[in-house]
C-alpha cells in the first residue's frame, strides 16, 4: 500500500496534433492523449490551437474558433453533445489575442493561428489507462486545411475519488442569418439540453458571433456591429423564461467576457432550454452583403459515483 | 433548482446633455420571487466612427427602492460606465470602432461589463432601476444603450435573509481643464454608511479628446499626472506621488484593494501634473460592498 501521507501531485499535459481538410471529421492519435505513466490523472484544462497559412483573400484575422468542431468523449460517457465549436466551451479571457498573424521566415508561408482554453468546471478523473478522446469536424466555412493541436493539462492524482464530475458542453449554431434585412432562427430541443438523469451544474452561457463579409470570417474588427444587430430571447422546457424579452445579444453573452457566468446555476434532469434569435433589418446603409452566424453554447457538468 | 436569469432593455434617443430613464418594466422578474443579480452588462453604440470612448461620456445611477448603489458628490450619482468594472480585455475590444466594415454611417460599439463584488439578492417585486445620462460630448447623433442584469432565480422554498449584500460605487471626477491638480473632497470616495464599506477596489479611467475624437487609450494614460491617497486616518495609502498607470495599470485600470472603511470614513486623493488635452476626464471609482437590512 502506497503511503499516500508522502503523495505530490505532478503537473502533466499531453499534446495531439491533426490536420483536418475542409468538410472533414478526424480523430487524432489517442496514445499521444494517455498518461504516459500509466496512472490515473484529473484534467484541468483543455487548449486548442488553430492555424492556417495566411492569405490575403481570408485576412489576417480569422475566427477559426468558428470553422472547427470538437466531439470529446471519456469511455461511454460522452463530454459533448456532438461537436461542439472549440470556441463555444471557454470564456473570451483575451479576445485580442485569439487570433494573431504570425510572420515567419522568408521561405516559409506566414501563418494565422488561433487559440482558445476551457478550464473546465471540476478537474475530471480519468482513470488509470482510460483516455478523453477528441474528435474534431472542420466545418468547410473556408477552404484550407487546418492544422490543429488539442493540449490536455492535467495533474497525477493519488487515488479515485467517491463521485466523478463529469463536464459537459453544447452548443447552438444559429443558420447564416442575412444581414440585409430582417431575420430571425430558434434553437431545437436537442441543441441545448440536458439529456441526462441528474442535474447539471451550470458554469456559463457561451456566446459568439461569426460575421461573414467577402470571404473573410471574422469575430473583431468591427464586426459587433453584426452582434448589436441580433436579439435574443430564452426560455426553459418548463415554459419559464430565462431572458426574458429580446435584448442585444451582447447584453445577454457580454462582449468583454463573451459569455454569461452562470456559478451556481443548475439544470434540471431531461431539460432543455430554447433560444430565440432575431435580427433587425439596419439603419445604417451597406456597401457589402454579410451574414450573421450565433453560437451560444452551454457549459456545466453533472456528478456521477466513482 | 436555481435555473439562470436574464432581463434587459435599451433607449436609442439619448442625445448630449440628456439624461433619461429606460423602460424599467422589462427590467422585473415576471414572477414575484426574489432573484439575484450576479453581473450587470452595458452596451453603447454611437452613430459616427470618430468617438473612441464612449463609455466616460454615459453614465448610469441605481437605485433599489430606497437602497442607493452609486453616489458621487457633482453628478447625482451617476457613474461613467467604464468606472463599474475593471479593463479585462483590450481597449479595442472595449470599444470597437467599425472603421472597415461596409456599412455607412461606420458606428462606434462599446461595452462595459460590472461582476458584482456580491451577488445582490433583489426581494419580490422590486427592481434595481438605472437612470443613464450622457455628458455634452459634442458627438453627433442620438446614442443608443443597453442595459442588462444577468443572474439566477432563487431556489424554492427559498427564505429572505434580514440582511443582504449590497454592492456599492462612489465617483471622484475632478475637474481639470482649467487647472493642473485636484484634490479629493470629504464626500468623494467615502463610507456614508453606518456600516462598514468592504472595497473591493478602486478604478482609475482618463480620457481626453484629440483631433476630435475621445480617447482613453495610451496617449490619454501618459498625460495623467501622478497620484497620492491617504485615507481619513492620516495612514498613507501611497505615500509619494506615483504615476497614475503606476496605480491603476493599464491592462486593467484597476487596484483590488480588498480593504474596508469604517462608517465615514474615506480615501483622500491628490493629483498633480495632469497636463490633458481638450476637455480631460479623469475618474477615480471605490467599488465595495456593504450590508443592508430589507424588510
Amino acid at each position: 500500500m502506497p503511503d499516500l501521507s508522502k503523495f505530490v501531485a505532478r503537473p502533466i499535459h499531453l499534446t495531439a496534433t491533426a490536420t483536418l481538410q475542409s468538410n472533414s471529421q478526424q480523430g487524432v492519435n489517442a496514445i499521444a492523449l494517455k498518461n504516459p505513466s500509466g496512472e490515473a490523472m484529473e484534467l484541468l484544462e483543455i487548449k486548442w490551437r488553430l492555424q492556417i497559412d495566411y492569405s490575403s483573400s481570408l485576412g489576417a484575422a480569422i475566427a477559426l474558433g468558428g470553422a472547427v468542431a470538437c466531439k470529446l468523449d471519456l469511455g461511454n460517457y460522452p463530454l459533448t453533445n456532438g461537436f461542439v465549436p472549440v470556441w463555444s466551451f471557454g470564456r473570451g479571457e483575451n479576445v485580442a489575442n485569439e487570433s494573431n498573424y504570425l510572420y515567419t521566415p522568408a521561405a516559409v508561408a506566414d501563418v494565422v493561428r488561433d487559440e482558445y482554453r476551457w478550464r473546465l468546471p471540476r478537474p475530471l478523473y480519468v482513470p488509470a489507462g482510460a483516455v478523453v478522446m477528441a474528435t474534431f469536424q472542420n466545418l468547410g466555412l473556408i477552404q484550407p486545411a487546418i492544422t490543429l493541436q488539442v493540449s490536455y493539462s492535467a495533474r497525477s492524482v493519488a487515488r479515485s475519488p467517491k463521485k466523478v464530475f463529469l463536464p459537459y458542453a453544447s452548443c447552438y449554431a444559429s443558420k447564416p442569418l442575412n444581414a440585409l434585412a430582417a431575420d430571425s432562427d430558434q434553437s431545437s430541443e436537442t441543441d441545448l439540453g440536458n439529456p441526462f438523469d441528474e442535474p447539471l451544474h451550470l458554469q456559463r452561457f457561451t456566446g459568439r458571433v461569426l460575421t461573414t463579409a467577402s470571404g473573410y470570417l471574422v469575430e473583431t474588427g468591427g464586426a459587433e456591429y453584426s452582434a448589436y444587430l441580433t436579439r435574443v430571447r430564452m426560455s426553459d422546457s418548463f415554459g419559464r423564461p430565462i431572458i426574458r424579452s429580446l435584448i442585444p445579444f451582447r447584453n445577454a453573452f457580454p462582449a468583454m467576457s463573451r459569455s454569461w457566468e452562470l456559478d451556481g446555476a443548475v439544470m434540471d434532469p431531461r431539460s432543455y432550454f430554447n433560444v430565440y434569435l432575431s435580427k433587425n433589418a439596419p439603419s445604417e446603409t451597406y456597401t457589402v452583403p454579410f451574414t450573421i452566424q450565433c453560437f451560444v453554447g452551454l457549459v456545466g457538468h453533472r456528478a456521477v459515483n466513482g | 433548482m436555481s435555473a439562470p436569469f436574464c432581463v434587459g432593455t435599451e433607449v436609442s434617443t439619448l442625445a448630449a446633455g440628456q439624461t433619461i430613464q429606460p423602460n424599467v418594466d422589462q427590467l422585473c422578474s415576471p414572477f414575484r420571487d426574489p432573484v439575484w443579480i450576479d453581473e450587470i452588462a452595458f452596451a453603447t453604440k454611437y452613430v459616427t466612427n470618430n468617438t473612441s470612448s464612449p463609455l466616460g461620456a454615459i453614465r448610469c445611477k441605481l437605485n433599489m427602492g430606497r437602497i442607493q448603489l452609486t453616489g458621487s458628490r457633482a453628478d447625482g450619482g451617476f457613474i461613467p460606465l467604464y468606472n463599474f468594472g475593471p479593463l479585462i480585455q483590450a481597449l479595442n475590444v472595449e470599444t470597437e470602432t467599425t472603421t472597415n466594415w461596409p456599412t455607412t454611417p461606420r458606428p462606434t460599439i462599446s461595452y462595459a461589463r460590472w461582476r458584482l463584488p456580491r451577488p445582490l439578492l433583489v426581494p419580490p417585486g422590486s427592481m434595481v432601476q438605472p437612470v443613464l445620462s450622457r455628458d455634452a460630448d459634442s458627438q453627433s447623433g442620438n446614442a443608443w444603450v443597453a442595459i442588462s442584469y444577468l443572474g439566477r432565480y432563487c431556489e424554492p422554498g427559498f427564505r429572505m435573509p434580514k440582511e443582504i449584500a449590497v454592492p456599492w460605487v462612489s465617483l471622484w471626477a475632478p475637474s481639470l481643464a482649467s487647472t493642473a491638480s485636484a484634490q479629493s473632497s470629504e464626500l468623494d470616495l467615502v463610507n456614508p454608511f453606518d456600516r462598514p464599506l468592504h472595497v473591493q477596489r478602486l478604478i482609475g479611467r482618463v480620457r481626453v479628446t484629440i483631433a476630435g475624437a475621445i480617447t482613453n487609450g495610451p496617449q490619454a494614460q501618459v498625460v495623467a499626472g501622478t497620484l497620492v491617497i491617504k485615507d481619513s486616518l492620516g495612514n498613507n495609502v501611497v505615500r509619494d506621488f506615483s504615476g497614475f498607470t503606476d496605480i491603476f495599470d493599464g491592462p486593467r485600470s484597476a487596484w483590488t484593494v480588498g480593504s474596508v472603511l469604517a462608517p465615514r470614513e474615506r480615501y483622500n486623493l491628490t493629483i498633480q501634473d495632469f497636463s490633458g488635452y481638450t476637455s480631460p476626464q479623469l475618474t477615480v471609482s471605490m467599488v465595495g460592498w456593504r450590508k443592508e437590512r430589507v424588510a
